[in-house]
């Protein structure tokens, strides 16, 4: 069985180790085998609605087992998944559909489709004892297994293609790196549609080893507790979630079971480092950098290196190699802050339509939009963004998207939206606006974006100032707006 | 107004409306998903410029802020102290 792609994962731990647990989705407990036969009914039913190798396949939940079983499902026939975030608004659902131009929709969890589609959309219903003995189509690796979505700079979210063989092999090398092996089980508490949550099931499931997932918002002690209860050896987390595990370190002693956490999507603030270093000794961090361009984790940093090299996010997987460049492509010195550039098998193969934003793919590869510089072993160190994008909650975030919804605003005469280091979210986004209406408009603002922006882009502040601060160029001075926060 | 019923109407007005959720004074504010952990900081963010407090990361806890009227004591105790 080929583990060059990710079904072969599911497959070869249904076959050899059946009975051992796989996947934990708050109260619902699959083995191996379950979960496998989950895959299977389902597959069956795609298969019954025409779906085959070729097909692409638009997955609207916020149920994480029926995203489980949806990518197996979709694999299994041949065809691609395409995972959407159901927290967007339906306007930008709908751009992404024409994208992607998918043969069928799957539904479930809160998700329900209003509007109608130009393709059908189906249900996803569970028969847990359906055990159908349906055969997977011989697996491409290198066929598209899914098309993921990332926010892009003009905050029109992007499509990014990626094979079963990156998918697979990012996961491989990602528990090469991790030390993992079939005792472990990670917790994480993000969705299933993003890239990271994804890798994380994948790289568990690479070696045989499985994954919790508890959505939803969670107090350190809540995280404490879960790990306990599920006898976790990691978490996998962003800075907000390791900001309030830190508030609790300080006084409780680790999880009986935990061995690892794992740090992705925004840098890890150094003082909750040190101060979880300091606390839980015994106890791995592992610093990533990832990018759903490259099919997930791009550099994880090796946790001994932690406590020297604090903030730092290492080197990178096998099979990549990345780059900094100075704006003439020339490669920099070490020390030399510049643009981050990817090239290996991971890469992805560019956008889909999208012809404007493929330019960032050049002859060394891919200009990631993030600065860095490298030390004289090759570590990289991350120090901000070329582009208006900013993360939060390890997600990207445009603030080119805040501020149009919000100058879309009759009343608004300009406005900024920056990202502020937050202590206890890592970051957030900021809105300050010019308006000569009257006083109520910051409550007309925030009722207005709510309902047009997605949630993980709502400004938690908005501030009113006479005029923007302008460079003698006339572009807006975010830093000036930054240092003022 | 109160700080309770201040908070209740805040939270009612911006967050409650759009899940649609009834909130009291002691509805669990993360256990029944009225807010996400983004809310939370829009959340903590109106209350240290609305009543002039700071709340640090280590006060971020459940026993502060999982229902309005925890939060309304958190508010009171650190007025107190200031």
């Amino acid at each position: 069985m080929s583990v060059a792609n990710p079904l072969g994962f599911f497959a070869r731990n249904a076959s050899r180790m059946p009975a051992a647990a796989a996947a934990i989705f708050g109260d619902r407990k699959f083995t191996h085998a379950q979960l496998l036969g989950a895959i299977n009914s389902t597959a069956q039913s795609l298969a019954g609605h025409g779906i085959g190798p070729g097909s692409r396949v638009a997955i609207y939940s916020d149920d994480d087992f029926d995203l489980c079983r949806a990518y197996g499902a979709i694999w299994s026939v041949g065809a691609t998944a395409i995972p959407l975030n159901i927290s967007y608004v339906d306007s930008a659902l709908n751009a992404m559909e024409d994208t992607i131009t998918p043969d069928l929709g799957l539904y479930s969890g809160t998700f329900s489709p209003v509007r109608k589609r130009p393709f059908p959309m189906q249900k996803l219903v569970f028969e847990p004892n359906d055990d159908s003995g349906f055969t997977p189509v011989k697996q491409d690796d290198d066929a598209i297994s899914v098309v993921l979505f990332t926010s892009g700079s003009s905050g029109l979210p992007k499509a990014i293609p990626l094979s079963n063989r990156q998918l697979a092999n990012n996961a491989l090398s990602t528990a090469q790196r991790l030390g993992a092996h079939s005792s472990d089980r990670i917790l994480i508490t993000t969705p299933l549609y993003t890239t990271s949550s994804l890798i994380h099931l994948l790289t568990m499931l690479s070696v045989g080893a499985s994954i919790v997932v508890e959505r939803g918002f969670m107090f350190g002690s809540a995280v404490l507790s879960i790990l306990e209860k599920h006898n976790c050896s990691g978490f996998g987390g962003v800075p907000a979630n390791f900001i309030r595990l830190a508030s609790v370190a300080d006084e409780t002693p680790p999880p009986t079971g935990l061995r690892f956490l794992m740090n992705s999507g925004e840098h890890l603030p150094v003082p909750i480092l040190q101060l979880l270093r300091s606390k839980w000794p015994g106890i791995q961090i592992f610093c990533a950098y990832g990018l759903t361009e490259v099919a997930g984790r791009l550099c994880i940093l090796d946790p001994e290196k932690v406590d020297h090299k604090p903030g730092s996010v290492g080197q990178p997987l096998a099979g990549m190699t990345i780059e900094v460049l100075d704006e003439n492509g020339r490669q920099l010195p070490h020390g030399v802050t510049g643009e981050v550039h990817v090239s290996g098998a991971n890469l992805m193969t560019g956008y889909l339509n999208n012809e404007s934003a493929n330019a960032v793919l050049t002859r060394s590869g891919f200009a990631t939009g993030d600065f860095g510089r490298l030390d004289s072993d090759g570590d990289l160190f991350l120090v901000g963004r070329a582009d208006d994008v900013i993360k939060v909650g390890g997600e990207k975030v445009s603030t080119l998207a805040i501020e149009s919804a919000a100058c879309a605003l009759p009343g608004i005469d300009e406005c900024a939206a920056v990202a502020v280091d937050d202590a206890r979210m890592g970051t957030v986004p900021w809105l300050y606006y010019v308006s000569a209406d009257q006083q109520d408009i910051g409550n007309r603002i925030k009722a207005h974006l709510r309902k047009t922006l997605p949630s993980n882009h709502m400004p938690v502040r908005l501030i009113r100032i006479d005029a923007l601060p302008r460079t003698t160029s006339g572009k807006v001075a975010r830093k000036e707006l930054r240092a003022a926060a | 107004m109160d700080h309770t019923s201040e908070l209740l109407q805040y939270i009612t007005g911006n967050f409650a409306a759009t899940n649609n959720i009834a909130v009291d004074a002691e509805t669990s504010l993360f256990q029944d998903q009225v807010l996400d952990s983004l809310n939370l900081v829009e959340l903590i963010t109106f209350v240290e410029t609305r009543f002039g407090i700071k709340v640090a990361p280590s006060e971020v806890s459940i026993d502060n802020l999982d229902t309005v009227s925890r939060i309304a004591g958190l508010i009171e105790r650190k007025l107190v102290t200031n």
